[in-house]
């Protein structure tokens, strides 16, 4: 595990040329740069630069632009992007059209960071555009965070995509289909210039050198003039191909993963070798290089972010609000993700192991290369090659918190039988990850989500129907935002606080299906996505956008977020109010209104401070949730069985019931029937410190507004609270757990319900050993742990040292989710979050 | 370079193989493609008269290096690039007056003339800093982030720094290195420099620095005896400057890297590696990899010119052994990229 780049080099320079640790001197001549790139601030785009559709053409012009229906003028957008990106003083100066003479694998991603925005050429009228705000809609509003299907293009090629476009466009019997095929073609159209533009910038900065690189530049040019305009005929040329059409995607706002990167690649692979055309060492020298493709516009300092949101950027369907910078977080996230791994994606009944050589090569570039980005996440199941886990285990303990692992056990069946509609078991066993964790089926779904926190169901059971966090001088008892349930003292046992919890989830589980019915298709009318419904399975085939029902599958999740703190919380009442009767429900609810004894103006039972901070202290002290405590743990399963009752229950409800109807009399199609699919999961994401800002202090110890647990990741220790201690020989952290234990508090078949995926983040030490990391991945594989788990491989020295010596740890990732960053990178309330997380530790090790 | 009139023939044949090699040393080239001071002077390629080609072997096409040198580093409080530009070509301007200045024979008295030299060879280097371009705190004060060189950022922080020293506190804008033959020249150009030239620069740091006309540096050994240089190819052309094969914005072209770093010589310790000198020599000669006497490498095989240079170990065969981390050595060797070091032996 490498600390620091300097290191890095060092130990690499002093390896033997073969060495699997040592990269293709190709390789790392590119990585040497890329280090560099990373020290400075990325280029990007200007507003000036992308500007309107309108921008430089007569009053004639715009007034017949204006005309064009908004999907057409959203496709040739689209197509002014990629030629606006390409032209040489813009593409220069904002990094996009840039070759360097070692690459063998070309095209230039734009720093869109989720975290940071990003710029787009608008298409919109102005009355369009106010109309679109009133609905916090804009051009900036796609989302992404959905898999394309990239196998559409590596069958067809751009060339034979257009040809379908044009030929179903003839044949389109609404005004609308024509309009959205019209839309499309101007989106590929917009492709096809762009790898031209590519293949020219090949072709004239080969003019410039001799030798090797002038042929390496002369043969990406001919690979880009194949291209993706034709299918791809060779292992390099289908990397190449997917590497255009991902930064086409990225530089037009769909902020998208690669999918199933070894199922893809996997039949170029056998054909090249087999016919001799590629060595193995030179397939892993083109996926290493295609992985620092998609690593350049790393910041290592927060001082070069970028805040480019606009009020609606990557507006999710159902969730009207503003959008904002990301509390630093997703700085380095541009949804460069990988999913490799699992079963093959066919309908036979027994699930066949879809691990090739293409999944050795990911993990291998992923354990030598010292990136955050892609991520990797690997599927795994009780069949899973050994090798598959070992190799796994070797990428995680190099540091770069990769791959992340995924049970298709648990997930595949959820996701087949489990969403309330109709799921082809292929599809099912063709689920990517979206960018971030979240599963879903490969190239075949729109994609939306929503929050539904469990502490918010506690604190407005607690606390009749209103939350604490507002509790205090502006809201006295707190923000009202549910049922009027009975007050403290009226509750007598913990099985009537769960029951009145389950009414204020049923309703939050309403109210998320209410605004996703409500919202539907109305992304359609502003901000349509004509290039990536053509790798989205059904668009074409029904002539409708991804935005407006185009899919095969409508697939949405509300996110029970914060479960970890609500099972801490929910076992400290058990114990201290209902078991020992050490304290009262009131008497505790005094406690967290008044943020344990910090905000003076409390209404309800006076409690003495001195009493307030012994409670406190005895919240802090009990077991928490993800130490393989089973007293612990069953309330995470209970609460996790409850959020699942109220989605089921939500689904059959009457009261949505004619929405329902009207949006399947509006989507339904001949060839393919309209079902939204509710498939439930956990997602804090990155906003741990967010959330947490809207929740007020909780009887788990934790203070108002203090982040909270991520995902389904045990709960950090408090702010306030030390995390770790001097020993005169290190640091010692004070929440050190057996990991055998920790996998424990997972091992139960409830978490089969959160089919959206819910990830555990573990952090364990960098010497822990090998053996007992493979264990804990076979078991994890075996289905007696999670669905979801990321290790981050870093001391509690290291993280201290980090602070203190930034420069000297720019190497140091840690992982939440989906999300790999840089530590030196985060913003310190996020630095605090993976320092108090708890550290797993090899079994016996807690106790020294 | 290779056309650079270095030593010319000034001696008659009967001069001794021992004798020194005497004035006039190789000149600056004030009017090249490049800056002047980055690889001139240099000694020429072309053997002179009076000198034998084995004589002369170890100049050949070597940088000849002045005996003193000034650097200088600076910030600008420019507030636009019309205003950057305008800035530059003052510098320009001041930097070519001065190496265009003759030493005064007015005020020498009759028997001195033979002590002032005909030029002090001065030379003004003038480089850019990567906070030029866009500064630690992200600033890209004058809309030039696009052009910045792709490798030039400032100085990391490395693995043995001296504990609270912060590379970024140092780094700047502009760094000057001026190089003469006599220290008061140097002084006079940082003076005009510092109080003259323009109020917008503002000098940082200054070091003041020298060479040791043995050629030796403080640890004991030969400096740079390994430099590029353009003999018998023409590596230091070929290695120093950036060509359009580089891949740099187009102004990059004919310019080259500094990396400038002052490294703390801790002498006592090195001069009690052991209690017993010949053990203290040899683990000195093991850590820089040559006999301290003759300066020859102590690599198993040694190349041209004169056996100087090493042929670097091959961590494959037995006989050389996996490189080491530790060694200083075995860490120049790195062979992932070109590395080229052209010294300049600076000491405070």
């Amino acid at each position: 595990m490498h600390h620091n780049t300097v290191r890095y080099w060092q130990t690499i320079s002093l390896l033997p040329e073969k060495h699997p640790d040592r990269p293709s001197p190709r390789a790392c001549r590119l990585l040497l740069r890329l280090f560099d790139k990373w020290k400075t601030k990325p280029l990007w785009l200007e507003e000036k630069d992308t500007g309107h559709l309108f921008d430089g053409k007569s009053v004639d012009e715009i007034k017949r632009l204006s005309s064009l229906p908004m999907a057409v003028r959203k496709g040739m957008a689209i197509a002014k992007m990629l030629d606006v990106v390409t032209t040489k003083e813009i593409g220069t100066r904002a990094g996009t059209f840039i070759i360097d003479p070692d690459e063998i694998i070309v095209g230039c991603l734009p720093p869109f960071a989720v975290g940071q925005g990003k710029e787009v050429v608008r298409y919109l009228t102005d009355q369009e555009r106010l109309t679109a705000a009133l609905n916090f809609l804009n051009e900036w509003s796609p989302m992404g965070h959905i898999v394309p299907d990239h196998g559409v293009v590596l069958e067809h090629g751009i060339n034979g995509l257009l040809a379908k476009c044009k030929e179903l466009e003839s044949a389109a019997s609404e005004e609308k289909q024509k309009i959205f095929y019209q839309s499309v073609i101007h989106a590929l159209e917009g492709v096809l210039l762009y790898a031209a533009r590519f293949a020219d910038l090949a072709e004239q900065t080969a003019e410039r050198f001799t030798g090797e690189s002038r042929d390496n530049l002369l043969a990406v040019a001919d690979r880009l003039r194949h291209t993706p305009a034709n299918p791809p005929r060779t292992f390099i040329e289908a990397v190449q191909c997917i590497f255009l059409i991902h930064c086409a995607l990225h530089l037009t706002a769909e902020i998208v993963p690669l999918g199933r990167l070894d199922q893809l690649l996997d039949v170029y692979y056998r054909q090249d070798i087999k016919s001799g055309l590629l060595t193995k060492e030179e397939a892993q020298e083109i996926i290493d290089c295609f992985w620092i493709k998609l690593d350049e516009t790393v910041i290592l300092n927060n001082r070069h972010a970028e805040d480019r949101f606009t009020f609606c950027d990557g507006a999710l369907i159902g969730m009207k609000g503003l959008s904002n910078f990301d509390q630093g977080g997703l700085l380095n996230q541009w949804m460069q993700q990988v999913t490799v791994g699992g079963i093959k994606a066919t309908n036979k009944p027994k699930a066949e192991d879809a691990s090739n050589e293409v999944t050795f090569l990911c993990l291998e570039a992923a354990r030598r290369l010292p990136l955050n980005s892609p991520t990797l996440d690997l599927r795994l199941h009780k069949k899973s090659p050994k090798s598959v886990i070992k190799a796994a285990t070797r990428t995680i303990l190099s540091g770069g918190a990769h791959p992340v692992l995924l049970n298709d056990d648990r997930i595949v069946p959820a996701l087949k039988d489990d969403t309330g509609g109709t799921v082809e078991l292929k599809s099912a066993r063709n689920y990517a990850c979206d960018g971030c964790f979240e599963t879903m089926f490969a190239g075949e779904t729109e994609f939306s989500f929503g929050f539904v926190p469990a502490m918010a169901a506690l604190e407005k059971s607690l606390n009749r129907g209103a939350t604490i966090g507002a509790a205090g001088a502006i809201h006295l008892r707190g923000n009202n935002d549910g049922w009027r349930t009975p007050p403290a003292e009226e509750i007598h046992s913990f099985d009537e606080l769960k029951a009145i919890m389950r009414k204020h989830l049923l309703l939050d589980c309403h109210r998320f299906l209410n605004n996703i019915l409500n919202d539907y298709g109305g992304k359609e009318a502003v901000t349509p996505s004509p290039l990536l419904s053509v790798f989205i399975n059904g668009c074409l085939e029904t002539g409708r956008d991804v935005t407006g029902g185009g899919s095969r599958y409508h697939l949405f999740s509300p996110l029970m977020v914060t479960i970890s703190t609500c099972t801490d919380s929910l076992y400290a009442i058990r114990k201290l109010v209902f078991e020992d009767k050490k304290i009262t429900l009131s008497e505790l609810v005094s406690c967290l209104r008044s943020n344990w004894g910090a905000n003076p103006i409390v209404i309800g039972q006076y409690v003495e401070p001195e009493r307030i901070k012994m409670i406190r202290q005895w919240c802090l002290d009990l077991p928490k949730f993800g130490q393989g405590k089973p007293e612990v743990d069953e309330i995470a399963w209970a609460l996790i069985s409850d959020f699942n009752d109220a989605v089921k229950a939500t689904l059959k409800d009457p009261v949505h019931h004619e929405k329902m109807e009207q949006l399947r009399q509006r989507y339904d199609h001949p060839d393919q029937k309209f079902e939204i699919l509710i498939a439930p999961g956990v997602g804090t994401f990155e906003q741990y410190v967010f959330n947490g800002g809207f929740w007020g202090a909780s009887p788990d110890g934790r203070l108002a507004g203090q982040p909270v647990a991520s995902d389904m990741s045990p709960a950090p220790i408090p702010q306030d609270q030390p995390a770790a201690v001097e020993t005169g020989n290190g640091w010692k952290h004070l929440r050190s757990v057996p990991l055998v234990n920790g996998l424990r508090s997972y091992n139960n078949d409830v978490i089969n319900h959160l089919s959206d995926g819910a990830p555990a983040d573990f952090n364990i030490r960098e010497d822990f050993p090998e053996k007992q990391l493979i264990e804990a991945i076979q078991t994890f594989a075996d289905g007696k742990a999670g669905n979801v788990l990321t290790f981050t491989v870093a001391n509690p020295d290291t993280f201290i040292e980090a602070q203190k010596n930034p420069e000297e740890y720019d190497l140091l990732r840690v992982r939440m989710g989906g999300w790999t960053e840089f530590f030196i990178a985060l913003f310190p309330d996020h630095q605090s979050q993976h320092m108090r997380r708890p550290l797993y530790v090899a079994s016996g090790e807690d106790k020294k | 370079v290779s056309s650079n009139p270095g030593l010319t023939s000034n001696s008659s044949n009967s001069r001794q193989l021992s004798a020194p090699i005497e004035p006039p040393l190789p000149r600056p080239l004030y009017s090249s493609i490049h800056q002047t001071g980055i690889t001139d002077p240099a000694w020429s390629i072309d053997v002179p008269d009076g000198v034998t080609e084995e004589e002369y072997e170890r100049y050949r096409g070597a940088i000849d290096r002045q005996g003193f040198v000034t650097i200088m580093t600076a910030d600008l409080s420019a507030s636009s690039k019309a205003e950057l530009e305008e800035l530059l070509r003052k510098l320009t301007n001041f930097a070519y007056f001065e190496m265009g200045r003759k030493p005064s024979e007015r005020r020498m008295r009759p028997l001195d003339p033979q002590r002032l030299p005909k030029s002090y060879r001065l030379t003004i280097t003038i480089g850019f800093g990567s906070n030029l371009f866009l500064t630690e705190k992200g600033d890209d004060r004058f809309g030039i982030r696009s052009m910045k060189p792709s490798s030039l950022k400032r100085m990391l922080s490395l693995p043995g720094d001296a504990p609270g020293f912060s590379p970024a506190d140092t780094a700047s804008d502009l760094i000057f290195v001026v190089a003469s033959d006599h220290p008061y020249v140097n002084i006079h150009v940082a003076r005009r420099l510092t109080k003259h030239v323009d109020p917008r620069i503002t000098v940082k740091h200054l070091a003041q620095a020298f060479s040791r006309p043995d050629l030796l540096e403080f640890l004991g050994f030969e400096d740079g005896t390994d430099n590029i240089r353009n003999w018998p190819q023409d590596d230091m052309d070929r290695l120093v400057y950036i060509t359009e094969r580089e891949n740099e914005p187009e102004w990059c072209i004919g310019g080259s890297y500094l990396v400038y770093r002052k490294i703390q010589e801790h002498l006592p310790v090195w001069e009690n590696l052991s209690h017993h000198r010949e053990e203290m020599i040899k683990k000195q000669e093991a850590i820089i990899g040559r006999d301290k006497e003759t300066g020859l490498p102590l690599s198993r095989k040694k190349d041209p010119p004169d056996n100087r240079t090493p042929v670097f170990p091959d961590p494959t065969d037995p006989r050389d052994g996996p490189l080491s981390a530790d060694s200083c050595a075995d860490l120049i060797q790195i062979t992932l990229m070109e590395l080229t070091r052209t010294v300049r032996f600076v000491a405070d």
